[in-house]
């Protein structure tokens, strides 16, 4: 027992010393918010629990979310967002990967803000799509974080949406990332296997899917739980 | 008027207010459903390291109470308070969301205590993660 707590402390303070020239930057409360809006109706939903890991050193990026984490204002359109759109039991999370182009501009050194350009692979419901997007580095007295606003189209990611309520949702959902990093550092303590069992690059690891799964719009239609007369689009201003 | 009509009004009105409901239905109250699943952090943490497709065809959007000790306590700039609860990994843990506007505060919860919360869960990505907790006393 004496000895671990010797090697943990050890460990600690090789991590305190790792802090200043740490390359890899992670966190698990990433923020992702989307914005649909039409002139029918806007719709918003926000997620608090985004992971993202950056490495300073190549620019490597990842971001992964859990599509059930995000809320809705109403029950309803999160209903709909997880059991028709998303299919969230299926394919239960988001993940980005990609790289910050010309990643030696930013000086991870220098306080400042730094616009950059990330091009990656987006996973969505379990479609893959090339992304290019703006956004911002921001260092201040040596804390990084990360801001983006894009804009993606659900029929890009196979996202079916039943025509009749088309028009309550943006072909183009606008997105929102911002995300505050930590150092993250690995040392070579035993303690830090479980970590090491799950390369940093890996752990936002995508679960292997049977073929894309489709679903009809009349089937979405059908599931839709108010589809008698008189009847109100999901979406429909309340 | 047809006296019939009267009966075809109460039904239109009827339709109309079971959609008004349906439309405005309240999120999933957690802390009055009876948990699917009652463990320790430990035990849920591992099952999603070790098969999380499984684990996630079991627990997602289950009602879960889930028992352990605190690690870490974070707070968003909107409030927000999050949980960790410790599973004897160093990095990861069972974060638990707690519902917005709550009547917990940072305060409420010091790391090494023991906590219970009841929540939805969400999947695991570092974390295992459970949405809309709420403090079981």
């Amino acid at each position: 027992m004496k000895r671990v707590i010797v090697v943990l402390s050890l460990a600690f303070a090789l991590l305190g010393a790792n802090q200043a020239s740490a390359q890899k930057f992670f966190t698990r409360e990433g923020k992702i918010s989307f914005f649909s809006e039409t002139p029918v109706e806007n719709i918003e939903a926000h997620n608090q629990k985004a992971t993202s890991v950056l490495e300073t050193s190549t620019g490597q990026m990842e971001f992964a979310v859990l599509v059930k984490g995000f809320q809705f204002e109403k029950a309803l359109m999160q209903e709909h967002f997880n059991e028709n759109y998303l299919e969230s039991t299926k394919f239960p999370k988001a993940i980005f990967k990609g790289t910050i182009q010309e990643i030696a501009k930013v000086d991870f050194e220098k306080d400042g803000t730094y616009p950059v350009v990330v091009k990656g692979d987006m996973t969505i419901h379990g479609v893959t799509k090339p992304v290019t997007a703006n956004g911002q580095i921001t260092v201040k007295n040596g804390a990084i974080s990360a801001n983006s606003t894009f804009n993606l189209a659900p029929e890009d990611f196979d996202i079916k949406i039943p025509a009749v309520v088309r028009d309550n949702i943006a072909k183009s959902v606008k997105v929102v990332v911002k995300a505050d990093f930590q150092p993250y550092t690995s040392s070579g303590s035993s303690k830090d296997r479980a970590v090491g069992d799950r390369p940093i690059f890996l752990f936002l690891k995508t679960l292997p899917h049977e073929k894309p799964y489709t679903i009809a719009p009349v089937f979405a239609l059908a599931n839709c739980p108010f589809s008698g007369p008189g009847r109100r689009s999901p979406f429909a201003p309340g | 008027m047809k006296p019939y009509l009267k009966y075809i009004f109460v039904g239109i009105a009827a339709v109309v207010i079971f959609g008004i409901y349906l439309f405005n239905k309240p999120h999933k109250n957690v802390s009055r459903a009876k948990p699917d699943y009652t463990m320790e952090a430990k035990a849920l943490f591992t099952e999603f390291e070790e098969r999380e497709e499984e684990a996630n065809t079991k627990y997602l959007d289950k009602v879960l109470q889930i028992s352990g000790t605190v690690k870490e306590v974070t707070a968003d700039d909107e409030g927000g308070l999050s949980v960790t609860l410790d599973t004897g990994n160093d990095f990861f843990g069972v974060v638990c969301e707690l519902q917005e506007s709550s009547k917990w505060t940072r305060e409420d919860f010091k790391a090494g205590q023991e906590a219970t919360f009841k929540g939805l869960c969400s999947g695991m990505l570092m974390d295992v993660v459970l949405v809309r907790c709420v403090r079981i006393e």
